[in-house]
């Protein structure tokens, strides 16, 4: 027996298939408001995956278990909302004080530099650079100040909606699975729910592994400054925390901010030596460490295709795009072997 | 009965009605009633009939069943073919389906051999639950209309976390029919070396 008839109704369903996917996406890519909360709840539901598989074993029932992480879930998006409230404005007060100083300090910088080049090739600088920059902040601390209740409106919008959705996903997630591969042709179902599968197992162990790694490197910080009695230690932690979630320039980006504060700070009880040493430990802690052991089992991919998948990443979707880079190159990677297989295979096929 | 047995009686049947309702099993007596006859309840008296189920309780069944995909397949659609990566565990609620081997391993040509044909309460693809990146050996194709209930791999990884001991047992079943396998194989095997061993004592024979 050959295989020769090719069963016709698969492709009217892989259309149609098609058609609702590209329809969801369609919907979803337009409507910010939902997509954003919706993808933060998705990706949230993958992340808790070990935590609920830990949970199932001590018999919790999966809507006990729904309600209790959605009300985690909004515990932990109103507290830091609430509470920020006050710790911004301390935070607003303090930079008060700091980008005066540092203004200073950088036309003293510029001045002495102006001076020597002027001494050295007789040349005098006509551009001042300082003066743009001290616009360029002004603006930027202008344009925040203006968009910070934008902000947290919709971040309170976000803490509701968000446990909400999460709630449903946990509750209903295998219900609508189920349901949604009743729309996939027979042909190429196995492969499709494989897919997503690996897709979601690698994107929520990512970045379960990822925010793991970032609070580690964050405690580190935050712990070694606070000894060390670094300014600023708690939000030196968190913004090391933060750019930690990207890939190679991350601390460095996470390091800057260290370094310009002890610039600024001529405190004789800042330890400039300290802190440097303090961020390579962290660091080395992490690359040596809890990187090898947490994230790249997760995501085998070639340093280059790392990088290359961030700068795509930021180019389309910022930030977010950065973070989530990584585990859509693994995906796609999966995928591109998966049509290989099917296109060069030696099946029946070909 | 005394007025301390009737206040012990009460607290009792305070205590019994404390404790939590447990709806699934409510809703599983509702639907094992031989009255009722939902899909549900068809399906666990499908899957009572297999073999590999033998040791599972009717709960057991009723927990594994909510995991199972139901699917419908046109005559002579492909259910997998040989080479393909495998990842579902099929059971034949009805129909029949094909099971086909190509000639060769190592000829190109598309000509299949048909090695078996399956019916209902039979079950195949079993390896693919076992095996990590397991590939298809024999391409099912469906020989009328059929209906399959199929188990995927990610599936079977949640019945685990969520219902371990159904989890176990399932794998187990599984076990149970590959081992019966590799043993008819062995059976087979030491038959065919048996007969070569026989051809060749008669070849030389002839040759003296």
């Amino acid at each position: 027996m050959q295989i020769k008839k090719k069963y016709k109704g698969n492709t009217y369903r892989l259309i149609f298939f098609a058609s609702i996917v590209l329809l969801i996406f369609g919907v979803f890519f337009n409507l910010s408001r939902i997509m954003i909360p919706f993808g933060i709840a998705y990706i949230l539901s993958l992340m808790i995956q070990p935590l609920r598989r830990s949970l199932y074993s001590v018999s919790l029932r999966k809507k006990t278990l729904s309600v209790l992480m959605a009300m985690v879930v909004g515990f932990m998006f109103f507290y830091p909302v609430v509470q920020g409230i006050k710790t911004i404005s301390d935070e607003a007060h303090k930079i008060e004080y700091y980008l005066p100083k540092l203004e200073r300090y950088l036309r003293e910088k510029y001045s002495s530099f102006e001076k020597e080049v002027y001494d050295r090739f007789n040349y005098e600088i006509t551009t001042n650079p300082v003066d743009k920059l001290v616009e360029f902040g002004q603006m930027s601390t202008k344009s925040v100040f203006i968009y910070l209740p934008a902000i947290v409106t919709s971040l309170l919008e976000w803490g509701f909606i968000i446990p909400l959705f999460l709630f449903f996903i946990l509750r209903d997630g295998r219900k609508v699975r189920f349901r949604f591969l009743k729309l996939v042709p027979n042909n190429i179902v196995e492969r499709t729910y494989y897919l997503f599968h690996q897709f979601n197992t690698k994107f929520g162990d990512y970045i379960f592994a990822k925010f793991i790694e970032a609070a580690i490197v964050g405690t580190v910080i935050t712990t070694g400054l606070l000894i060390i009695g670094y300014p600023f230690a708690f939000l030196l932690g968190v913004v090391a925390a933060i750019t930690n979630i990207l890939p190679y320039i991350g601390p460095i980006v996470g390091f800057l901010p260290a370094v310009i504060i002890g610039l600024v700070d001529q405190n004789p009880n800042t330890t400039m030596g300290a802190m440097v040493l303090l961020y390579v430990i962290a660091n080395v802690i992490d690359l040596a460490l809890v990187f090898p052991i947490l994230v790249s089992k997760i995501v085998n991919l070639h340093p280059m295709v790392v990088v290359l998948s961030v700068i795509l990443g930021s180019q389309f979707a910022g930030i977010v795009g950065m973070i989530i880079s990584i585990p859509m190159a693994a995906f796609f990677k999966l995928l591109f072997i998966e049509l290989y297989r099917e296109l060069y295979s030696d099946s029946y096929s070909s | 009965m005394t007025t301390e047995e009737s206040i012990k009686s009460n607290k009792d049947d305070e205590k019994f009605n404390d404790d939590r309702i447990n709806i699934p099993v409510i809703k599983y007596f509702w639907q094992a009633s031989p009255l009722a006859g939902s899909k549900s309840t068809s399906i666990n008296k499908f899957l009572r009939k297999i073999s590999c189920f033998d040791h599972f309780s009717d709960f057991e069944l009723y927990t594994f069943s909510k995991f199972l995909h139901l699917r419908n397949y046109a005559p002579q659609e492909i259910v997998f073919k040989e080479g393909d990566g495998g990842f579902g565990f099929y059971l034949i609620l009805d129909g029949t389906i094909d099971i086909f081997t190509k000639h060769s391993s190592i000829s190109a040509d598309d000509e299949l051999n048909l090695i078996t044909q399956l019916s209902k309460f039979d079950y195949f693809g079993e390896l693919s639950l076992l095996e990590q990146q397991n590939r298809r050996n024999a391409t099912a194709i469906t020989a009328k209309n059929a209906t399959l209930l199929t188990i995927y791999k990610p599936d079977l990884e949640e019945l685990i976390e969520r219902s371990p001991v159904v989890g176990a047992k399932l794998l187990q079943g599984l076990s149970t029919i590959v081992s019966k396998r590799l043993n008819a194989i062995a059976l087979e095997l030491k038959l065919s070396k048996e007969k070569i061993k026989k051809l060749e004592e008669n070849a030389n024979k002839e040759e003296v």
